[in-house]
């Protein structure tokens, strides 16, 4: 048990330590790449706590992509301006540690003010424990977002939809970003390629279809297809385009659509809105939202309405 | 199965959002205006259905609380509803031209419109607080992306001191949230029966950064003032209120439990967001900053309905709510052909203004009799029940809040109409740069006559919000 | 099980970084690392403060901090091309009111 402890407090220790890190120093780059070990630190902290789901979207999602936007939209700004000090007059104000100590304690009571954890009979959780059967579904986490809070989930996919949306609105005009034409022909590259992107995708495809049983779904299979993608694109394989076609543009909002109909389908029929459709009609449904995850995510970190396969 | 229709309040907009998404550019506009002309068409069978019945339940995949999400769709989301139909229409309308297919911006702007317009319909209707912080989430995203269409430096950095704030507030909101299902075991609305005070004043925060109650209005001020004209309409009228809303709802979770002084606290920042707002609104230089300000200002008597707290005073606060949206979505849309055929916002730039657009001078006097609270106007029928409520209750100091408010809205909205009305006749020579459309003008016009028109018989709407007073029930 | 009482502190120490992070960085890749900081304090807060059910923590707060997650990867890929934009229209990285020109 006190070993237990011990990890709990190493790995809480590390985080904060890799916390600090992330908004000192003088290098922006520093801080990201601080930042991306602070998601990874942060994913086996879900996993201490048993929360594996959260575990592999912190990892891929969190850490993974965040760092990886967060890169590209570095370097978009050296590409700019060269110099990108993170501190160029900071404000030295003696106010601010006072104020970050205070938040801090502000926190730290919140949480022991919630600490004896009320264990409430009936609450959402252990129904949803108790009518896990139901459904056919060996993950409780999973029933929750796709079944019993699925709306929340047609929402989550529609607030990805519009961050991409809001990107294209931000997005400069007319001039190609993403210059790396060329693509890496060192041989190294292409047999990386040739065995990452296989793997990531049986990988994602994998967390995809266990999804319903074990820690994993769309979210986590799409946001390491995303990463696959990512590689795509940095080695030149995939390249961004000025235009999107209606089948980019399908894929995109596809896992919306397939929620809508989630929602629709069973009204048609008679029932009730969102009525339970079976495990089938849910994992058909993960399949598109993992489409659309991977295509927003890598998207969004090309920098392009679309993007087309180097032949 | 009638009920069911409820669902399309926001599917609807949602499946037109993908549709337009999907088609190409040239039609996106058109099948945004399709949605807008239709939309009628859903909410009169839910009106009838909501005078009938009181309210609308409809619980997702026939999970009942606490497992599952509800919603509940009462007088007061109805009125909001119209009134979001009403807004959008007349955005649509001023939009028309200036975002036509054959403008880069058009692509974005319809998705995106069909997008907020589906968030904010879901903010009003839902009675789960997470579903609230997804539908609040894709509002204030949304809004956000049409503040940065605009794409001059001043827009874009006015939406991102909106992001970094709204991501600030859904933090705190959403901290709330977790902690309030630690203690009660749902997140439904109705099963949420003791709230501390802890996340209710997170969830408070949270909100109150989003519908930028002083001092966290930082953010609405440039980002209204720097919108399209038919995104700071939406932004005043629909993304504001939708998330006032939601502070209310989530206020009157906590019912008796929540302390006196926590209520008194809220007015004293309602008070001194009045004062604040009122006099920034009479200094700025600008026209749409000063539109802007007034906005903050009335968001602080929209908050006096927590320390008022009763029967009256929500009737006359949701009342307020839909009056106030109508008349300042006309304004903004009237300031926006004025900034396009004066060719600047400063003020000083208005005198001659009622000889050269003078149906947007008639659209700014009509609102601002509304922002006033002049009879025969709709302010006048909210300002005066929250008069009599803050009387009977024996609350002197919001009676002089109110009172003071009206009085400063007053000499904020007397100095935009003494510019453009009293002034040397040659002001009146200086040419017009472009003549706004026509039809935008007639739109704003539209919504200011509501706004005041609603005045002359408010019973049946009023009628209507009482049925929806929380405190009813108990 | 663990001990919740560690991860609420690191989840206020983190918070406390965050905030310091906010106010003093003037660059706003800065700014949205540290509200990214203060994000995952909060998804922390919530899983170390929610009683587990079995061996595992609740399902509800699980779903709730993944679609947290999912809505916090969005609105930062959104600001950081709103921050690209911005960075080139206006010259530097940051919303000071003595940088506006």
């Amino acid at each position: 048990m006190s070993a237990g402890l011990l990890v709990d407090a190493a790995l809480g220790l590390i985080l904060v330590g890799l916390a600090l890190q992330v908004i000192s120093g003088h290098q922006l780059f520093r801080s990201i790449v601080f930042y991306v070990a602070f998601g990874l630190v942060m994913a086996m902290i879900w996993a201490r706590l048993g929360a594996l789901d959260l575990a592999l979207a912190d990892a891929a999602l969190g850490a993974g992509l965040v760092g990886a936007l967060m890169m590209v939209a570095f370097r978009r700004l050296v590409e700019f301006e060269p110099v990108q000090t993170a501190d160029a007059g900071a404000r030295d104000s003696t106010l601010v540690p006072v104020v970050a100590l205070l938040s801090a304690a502000l926190v730290a009571a919140l949480g022991f003010s919630a600490l004896p954890v009320a264990d409430i009979e009936g609450r959402a959780g252990e129904l949803a424990l108790a009518r896990l059967d139901e459904l056919g579904l060996g993950n409780p986490v999973a029933a929750v977002v796709l079944v019993f809070r699925g709306f929340d989930t047609l929402i989550e996919m529609l607030v990805l939809l519009t961050a991409y949306l809001g990107a294209r609105v931000v997005a400069e005009p007319r001039t190609r970003l993403a210059e790396p034409v060329q693509a890496y022909e060192l041989p190294l590259v292409r047999s990386l390629l040739a065995v990452i992107v296989p793997i990531v995708m049986l990988v994602a495809f994998n967390l995809l279809w266990i999804g319903a049983d074990h820690p994993g779904g769309a979210f986590q299979a799409g946001s390491m297809l995303a990463a696959a993608g990512v590689l795509l694109l940095l080695t030149g394989r995939l390249l961004p385009v000025e235009r999107s076609t209606w089948l980019t543009r399908l894929a995109l909002m596809l896992g919306v659509a397939a929620l809508l109909l989630l929602v629709l389908a069973p009204m048609l029929a008679g029932h009730v809105a969102m009525a339970y459709a079976g495990r089938g009609a849910l994992l058909a449904a993960e399949a598109a939202m993992m489409m659309s995850i991977t295509l927003t995510l890598t998207l969004l970190f090309a920098g392009a309405p679309a993007v087309r396969v180097l032949r | 199965m009638n009920a069911d229709l409820a669902v399309g309040l926001v599917l609807l907009p949602m499946a037109g959002a993908l549709v337009a998404f999907g088609l190409p550019a040239a039609y996106r506009r058109a099948l945004a205006a399709a949605i807008a002309l239709g939309w009628p068409l859903l909410l009169l069978p839910l009106t009838l259905l909501v005078l009938r019945d009181g309210s609308i339940a409809v619980v997702f995949g026939d999970w009942q609380p606490p497992l599952g999400i509800v919603w509940r769709i009462d007088g007061l989301a109805l009125v909001m509803l119209w009134m979001h139909a009403a807004v959008g229409l007349a955005a649509l309308v001023h939009a028309w031209p200036g975002f036509a297919p054959d403008r880069r911006a058009a692509a974005t702007f319809w998705p995106l419109w069909l997008v907020l317009m589906t968030g904010a319909n879901l903010a009003l209707v839902t009675a789960d607080l997470f579903n609230l912080y997804v539908a609040l989430e894709l509002v204030t995203l949304t809004g956000i992306a049409l503040v940065a269409i605009t794409d001059s430096t001043a827009a874009l950095r006015a939406a991102m001191r909106y992001l970094l704030l709204a991501m600030l507030g859904s933090l705190m909101y959403l901290a709330g949230v977790g902690l309030t299902y630690a203690q009660n075991g749902t997140l439904a609305m109705a099963g949420i029966t003791a709230l501390e005070t802890t996340p209710l004043v997170l969830m408070l925060a949270g909100l109150m950064v989003k519908s930028a109650v002083f001092p966290l209005h930082v953010w609405l001020p440039p980002a209204y003032a720097n919108a399209p004209g038919p995104v700071a309409a939406m932004l005043a009228a629909v993304v504001g209120k939708t998330a006032l809303i939601a502070l209310w709802r989530v206020w009157w979770l906590a019912g008796d439990s929540a302390s006196q002084a926590l209520a008194m606290a809220i007015g004293v920042m309602g008070v001194a967001a009045i004062v604040y707002g009122s006099v920034a609104a009479m200094l700025h230089p600008r026209l749409r900053m000063v539109v802007a300000y007034s906005s903050v200002a009335q968001i602080g008597l929209l908050l006096l309905l927590i320390p008022l707290a009763g029967s009256d005073a929500f009737v006359a606060s949701g009342f307020h709510l839909l009056v106030h949206g109508l008349a300042k979505a006309a304004m903004f849309l009237a300031a926006a052909n004025i900034v396009m055929a004066l060719g600047s916002d400063w003020i000083r730039r208005l005198p001659g203004l009622d000889s050269k657009l003078p149906l947007e001078a008639f659209t700014l006097a009509l609102a601002g009799i509304t922002l006033i609270g002049l009879p025969p106007s709709g302010g006048w029928v909210s300002k005066w029940l929250l008069l009599q409520q803050a009387r009977s209750n024996d609350q002197l100091v919001w009676m002089v809040a109110i009172l003071g408010g009206s009085l400063l809205s007053a000499a904020y909205v007397f100095r935009l109409l003494a510019m453009s009305c009293f002034h040397a006749s040659h002001h009146a020579r200086r040419p017009i740069v472009t003549r706004p459309p026509r039809a935008g003008s007639l739109a704003a016009l539209l919504l200011a006559l509501a706004a005041a028109l609603l005045g002359l018989n408010p019973t049946p709407m009023l009628n209507l919000l009482a049925t929806a007073w929380p405190g009813a029930a108990s | 099980m663990n001990d919740p009482l560690v991860y609420v502190l690191t989840a206020a120490a983190v918070f406390g970084i965050g905030v310091h992070g906010l106010i003093a960085a003037r660059h706003l890749m800065r700014k949205l690392l540290a509200i990214n900081l203060m994000l995952s304090a909060v998804f922390l807060l919530l899983l170390a403060t929610s009683a587990p059910l079995g061996q595992a923590p609740d399902p509800v707060p699980q779903a709730l901090v993944l679609t947290g997650i999912v809505i916090g990867v969005s609105s930062t890929a959104f600001a950081l091309a709103l921050m690209v934009r911005l960075v080139r229209r206006q010259g530097h990285a940051s919303l000071g009111r003595r940088d506006e020109r």
